[in-house]
């Protein structure tokens, strides 16, 4: 079974060269890379907590269904657990598909349900201590474009 | 015995990831246990009153039967990634 979640820092390059080796006869392909921010400062690490078998699971599922409404030949996603400073990659999505379009469509509304459904919790520590991370209204906005096919 | 665990601030709450347990016979779903965890922290009623919960990595949304051997998890809202 594939696993999707990374305990230990991951290279974005190496695998979107390895995606793009093995995604079949696609025209398009999309990938996003999201890292960790400093905050100006403000933020010196994030852990990220995962409950592995069941946000496994519901990536899977995703995908699934992201593939099956854009018609994707491939996809792909990497997420980080553990303990992250700045710079580091969080999230890396790749996804690919006959014309651009459904790949650039696909990759976007992965990266929303991972950003407000999927199963992590995440906590910023800075010089003024540490806090729990939630989504923020936007990423819920975002989210919300995907509701009406 | 059915093994339980807790995320994210929840965690913290409860001062505790995980831990097996035997069940009392009063505890038969997963609202009981959430009443009855929540009982073992004097002054808390934090599982009953806000958390999602999943056996064996399925989310459930009502009161579920419990059986030896099952995975509780008691999730707060999520983070995302």
């Amino acid at each position: 079974m594939t696993s999707y979640l990374r305990t230990s820092p991951f290279d974005p390059a190496r695998e979107i060269a390895t995606f793009t080796e093995n995604c079949g006869d696609a025209g398009g392909i999309a990938t996003f890379i999201g890292r960790m921010r400093s905050e100006g400062g403000a933020a010196t690490a994030l852990t990220l907590e995962a409950y592995g078998p069941a946000t496994e699971k519901a990536i899977a599922t995703e995908i699934a269904l992201a593939s099956e409404r854009w018609q994707l030949t491939a996809c792909h996603i990497l997420h980080r657990t553990g303990t992250m400073t700045p710079g580091d990659p969080i999230v890396l999505v790749c996804t690919a598909a006959t014309h651009r379009r459904s790949a650039f469509l696909a990759c976007d509304y992965l990266m929303d349900y991972l950003k407000t459904r999927a199963i992590f919790w995440k906590k910023e520590t800075g010089p003024e201590g540490a806090r729990w991370i939630e989504p923020r209204e936007a990423d819920y906005t975002d989210s919300e474009r995907w509701d009406t096919p | 015995m059915v093994t339980i665990l807790f995320f994210g601030r929840l965690a913290e709450q409860m001062n505790c990831h995980s831990f097996q347990t035997a069940l009392p016979a009063q505890v038969r779903t997963t609202e009981e246990l959430a009443h009855w965890l929540d009982a073992r922290t004097p002054g808390s009623e934090i599982l009953a009153a806000s958390t999602k919960a999943m056996i064996n990595h399925e989310l459930i949304y009502e009161a579920a039967i419990l059986k030896d051997g099952d995975e509780v998890g008691f999730l707060p809202p999520v983070s995302g990634g």
